[in-house]
């Protein structure tokens, strides 16, 4: 099964590097990428390719692949499957940092193409930060205080962005709403880069906790009684899932739903075990993504729909109807 | 001396709800605790488990301090039963009997796959073993956590005894299945593992145990061999109700008396009709 989705996920690849207004055909396509020789391409084609298709590309496959995971290892982790990597407070605190600095416009010592998502990253890390913060009682971490810690940071931060909005010029009311739905246009080689190996490392690492984690679907106590130290598999699967989404963020924006979805529909597939729920979740997530930014490219030529919309859009009744299918299943009970 | 805890005491709030609790649980032994409702049986097998940590008091296990020992060592030579279940994602049956090998050094699958099978006849859930967790009753679920605990200290590792902690485990079950699982408990003594069990049913008690513990309010009124202990008038005390003990054959019953019990204190306090 794994094989045939990473197949899916690789075909998914070629046919979205020949999407966009620039068609460019599987010969060129090989050209381009140096696997086969061919001088008729022109430089512009090759460029569009391997410096705004392929970072592109690869930007989906890793998000889609890191958003998943996470999300399905944040739902083990609070054994609810309800649960969403943005309930601890990452992407609003993200989303609040961002805002803040598009529209005060602080002036950095770095390049604004850098400063953003750094901003971005600071304060997604910095909110889930303090809502595990806010939630130890005696040490430990309580499920539900954390999630409503979270609850009360995403609305302080919701208002934070609703005052930065109301305060903006059109300009920079215009960038904020834009980077809130997400988009994976906006990075190039110099932040995937950085990126790219900081999300390969979470996505490599999080299946690693799946066995620990099958042990804490039974009880905190319970799997403290098979040998699991819980609160350092807590404190190492927050921080990797707080990297994972914070960078994610960073990059390119909200993309919702992923995180969410994603997991619970490998578990219709797979049950329960995360031994395949988190990389199953990964390899998912990232065909997702990746189809959903090739279709957010490719539906309105020129122009682009943010990707955030895309996956809401398709996600939401995607989910009613696999709500509606499965009502009765145990999976969802 | 298996697991042994001395002048154990825990509070929470202002609550005293373990006050100089001494216990031991041998070997080869199954050991039941008794008591009213917030006595501090739960309290007490949380630290026994090293769950919780006590006020003051000291838990060791095979001589050695419960702390100083590292989590997977204790989870391959002690397994618990909690009074309730906390699993809600849909894993099988066996699914979950397999989490219990979670700690073990783990031996050819084959071998694996044989406690499994094993543990699952044991606690007569084998024809269930393909259904999803969640849509089991609560008798049923208590039986397939007790394979599980069952396949985690399944053999015997080292020299260590292996020691299973239930509590109340009988709750949810059945009267067939009652007595199944405290058979289950004998036959885990008699491979050489110290059993504790927190039961309410003084008869269960008086039947299988070879020691019982009676607490009251954090504290232990008594001690002993099960005779010994749970006698009508002790209990009578305790529980506040009268009880009498009845002769069957060469074994003691206790029952309430209800025919001399005194809970009806006028009609005005009946729920209106």
């Amino acid at each position: 099964m794994w094989s045939a989705l990473g197949l899916v996920t690789a075909a998914a690849a070629v046919f979205a590097l020949t999407v966009g207004p620039l068609p460019i055909g599987l010969d060129q396509l090989l050209s381009a990428l140096g696997i086969r020789s061919d001088s008729s391409l022109r430089a512009y084609e090759t460029a569009a390719i391997v410096d705004l298709r392929l970072p592109r590309v690869t930007l989906a496959i890793l998000i889609g692949a890191a958003l998943g995971s996470s999300g399905a290892a944040m739902q083990g982790l609070l054994r609810n499957p309800l649960a969403d990597p943005g309930l601890i407070g990452v992407a609003s605190g993200a989303a609040l940092s961002a805002a803040a600095f598009m529209v005060i416009g602080v002036t950095a010592w770095i390049p604004e193409r850098l400063a953003l998502p750094l901003a971005a990253f600071a304060g997604g890390s910095a909110a889930a930060w303090l809502v595990v913060r806010l939630s130890l009682v005696d040490g430990r971490s309580r499920v539900a205080t954390m999630l409503l810690a979270g609850l009360a940071l995403n609305a302080i931060a919701g208002a934070g962005i609703g005052f930065l909005s109301y305060i903006a010029d059109d300009l920079a009311l215009r960038s904020v709403t834009y980077w809130m739905f997400g988009s994976l246009g906006k990075a190039g080689w110099a932040e995937l880069a950085v990126a790219a190996p900081i999300l390969a490392l979470c996505i490599v690492l999080l299946p690693r906790a799946a066995v620990p984690l099958n042990a804490l679907l039974l009880g905190e106590a319970e799997a403290g009684h098979l040998g699991i130290d819980v609160d350092a598999l807590r404190r190492r699967l927050l921080t990797l899932i707080v990297v994972a989404v914070a960078v994610s963020v960073a990059l390119a924006g909200i993309i919702g739903f992923v995180g969410l979805i994603v997991p619970h529909l490998l578990r219709l597939v797979t049950g329960p075990d995360h031994r395949l729920v988190i990389p199953g979740s990964a390899l998912t997530g990232a065909l997702l993504l990746l189809l959903a930014d090739t279709a957010s490219r490719a539906l309105f030529v020129p122009a682009e729909l943010p990707i955030g919309i895309f996956t809401a859009l398709i996600g939401g009744p995607f989910f009613l109807a696999l709500l509606l299918r499965y009502r009765n299943a145990p999976e969802l009970s | 001396m298996t697991l042994c805890a001395s002048r154990l005491g825990y509070r929470s709030g202002s609550l005293q709800l373990l006050d100089e609790v001494d216990i031991t649980l041998d070997a080869g032994r199954v050991h039941a605790i008794l008591g009213p409702n917030g006595a501090g049986k739960t309290t007490l097998l949380r630290i026994l488990s090293g769950e919780m940590q006590p006020h003051s008091g000291v838990v060791s296990y095979a001589g050695r301090s419960l702390s100083a020992w590292a989590p997977r060592e204790l989870a391959q030579r002690r397994a618990v039963l909690p009074q309730r279940d906390h699993l809600t994602f849909a894993f099988t049956v066996e699914e979950v009997v397999a989490l219990g090998r979670l700690p073990a050094p783990g031996g050819p699958a084959g071998e694996e796959r044989h406690i499994i099978e094993t543990v699952l006849d044991w606690v007569g859930v084998t024809h269930l073993r393909a259904r999803r967790y969640p849509q089991l009753s609560g008798g049923e679920r208590t039986r397939v956590q007790l394979a599980r605990v069952l396949a985690q200290i399944w053999q015997p590792l080292g020299d260590e005894v292996r020691t299973l902690l239930l509590d109340e485990p009988t709750a949810s079950l059945d009267l067939a299945h009652q007595h199944r699982c405290l058979q289950i408990a004998r036959r885990m003594a008699a491979s050489g593992v110290a059993v504790g069990v927190v039961l309410h049913d003084p008869n269960l008690a008086l039947h299988y145990a070879d020691h019982v513990t009676l607490m009251c309010c954090g504290q232990v009124v008594a001690s002993g061999a099960p005779t010994d202990v749970l006698t009508a008038s002790r209990l009578s005390g305790i529980y506040g109700v009268p009880m009498a003990s009845l002769r069957a054959g060469h074994e003691v019953l206790l029952r309430v008396a209800t025919e001399v019990m005194d809970l009806d204190s006028g009609d005005d306090r009946l729920p209106p009709a």
